[in-house]
């Protein structure tokens, strides 16, 4: 039995209806999907100006660090100078006074002059030296012996 | 066995007692004197050079040789007089207070002792053994530059040789000394500065000028002071070898002066003390009867 013509007509507007809804909805999925691909392509672009404008301040950081590097180089070479040159001064101070001892620095500062002095100290055994070296000790000379003896 | 302290506090200690003993015995230096650390026993016997006026001078007679003056006039002094002070720190006393306990204490006992070593020495300084005084009697009040200028009359008259002279006063004295115009109002800074400033008079009249505080008011002879010349009376001092053992112990001596008093430290551990006892070894004896004037109050 054939289907009768009204009814293949309903038939066939309901699958235009139905095709018509279809391309409505991908119509409005193609829409939606086109704004999330300008709205990413604003990032992108947002973000690779970032990236340009981070390019650029590392490159000058990098500057920087070279010029530091190559202060700290200077000074480095300035302070070798200076010691040296501190040193050729000390060498021709104390030559010139016709000293042959170095000069009694030690770490602490004064471990070696304390005990210099002391040993002078017990060397005098007339009471009366005694009391001239003492007296021409100055108060801080006298406190390093009394904190060497301790 | 040294003479010499060795432990560096006890050092520090002594040299602090040593200026008010130098300071209070000064008067002592001027007289004959002969200090020293040498040790020595109670009783020895010293030998002081005594300052005088040497021989005449003689006519050239074909020879410098004649009677050349080089043998120096000493004066046996035996050393029988040994005064001493201790003093003591206890662990209570030292934890209790910040400062150094043991150096006031011992700088304390210094001048006391020297202050009676003082007095001892010038107890020779009587009318038995250097006659009547210089000038008359007189109060403190009245005694001023124009006394000075007596006193120096009276020991011209015995010709007391001019140099040196010695004028040491009792500190009212000494005080109306510096009251006088002569002293406070000269125009000779040297003499009034001080003097004004610092209560110090060093030279008047061609004395050197020393004052004491020691010679105590009921003085059995009135003695308020004296003028002298260092023939007067010979002082010796030296350091008295200590019999025992000590912790420390040795000679502290004055470079300049040669005044000397022995140092001996010693602790009883029971007790927890720590003892110091300064000693002074010394002897005197009268030399020249007309070289000393001395001054009296009524």
């Amino acid at each position: 039995m054939s289907t009768a013509p009204e009814d293949l007509l309903l038939e066939a507007r309901t699958q235009v209806a139905d095709l018509q809804r279809d391309h409505q909805a991908q119509t409005e999925l193609l829409n939606e999907a086109s704004a999330n691909l300008e709205r990413l392509r604003g990032e992108v672009e947002l973000l690779s100006a970032e990236i340009d404008t981070l390019k650029a301040e590392r490159d000058t950081a990098k500057g920087e660090a070279a010029a530091l590097q190559t202060r700290v180089t200077e000074l480095q070479a300035s302070q070798a100078d200076f010691d040296k040159r501190v040193q050729t001064e000390v060498a021709r101070v104390v030559a010139s006074t016709g000293t042959t001892t170095p000069a009694q620095v030690t770490p602490a500062g004064e471990s070696t002059q304390a005990a210099d002095l002391h040993a002078q100290f017990a060397a005098i055994k007339d009471p009366a030296e005694q009391t001239a070296f003492w007296r021409n000790l100055t108060p801080q000379q006298q406190a390093i012996i009394l904190k060497h003896q301790a | 066995m040294s003479n010499t302290l060795t432990n560096v506090k006890d050092i520090k200690v002594a040299q602090r007692a040593l200026m008010p003993f130098t300071a209070n015995l000064l008067p002592v230096t001027a007289f004959s004197t002969n200090f020293g650390p040498q040790q020595a026993d109670k009783g020895d016997t010293v030998r002081v050079p005594l300052v005088g006026a040497p021989s005449g001078s003689s006519d050239f007679a074909g020879d410098y040789t004649a009677n050349a003056d080089s043998t120096v006039t000493t004066i046996p002094v035996t050393l029988n007089r040994h005064k001493f002070k201790t003093v003591h720190v206890t662990a209570r006393e030292a934890s209790e207070t910040a400062m150094d306990v043991l150096d006031t204490l011992v700088e304390t006992a210094a001048q006391q002792l020297a202050q009676d070593v003082l007095l001892d020495v010038m107890s020779v300084i009587t009318l038995a053994n250097f006659g009547g005084p210089g000038i008359p009697v007189l109060a403190a009040t009245n005694f001023d530059y124009k006394k000075v200028l007596n006193l120096r009359e009276a020991c011209g008259a015995v010709k007391m040789p001019a140099s040196p002279r010695g004028l040491v006063l009792d500190s009212g004295y000494y005080t109306n000394l510096l009251a006088d115009d002569v002293v406070a109002k000269s125009f000779n800074l040297n003499l009034s500065a001080p003097g004004v400033t610092e209560a110090l008079i060093k030279r008047l009249a061609g004395f050197d000028l020393h004052e004491t505080v020691v010679i105590p008011a009921d003085h059995a002879e009135k003695l308020v002071g004296f003028a002298v010349h260092p023939s007067a009376v010979a002082v010796a001092m030296r350091y008295l070898t200590p019999v025992a053992e000590y912790q420390q112990s040795g000679a502290v001596t004055d470079p300049q002066t040669g005044m000397t008093f022995g140092y001996l430290r010693f602790t009883d551990t029971r007790a927890n003390k720590v003892f110091v006892t300064l000693e002074c070894l010394y002897g005197f004896t009268v030399a020249k009867t007309d070289a000393l004037k001395r001054i009296v109050k009524a």
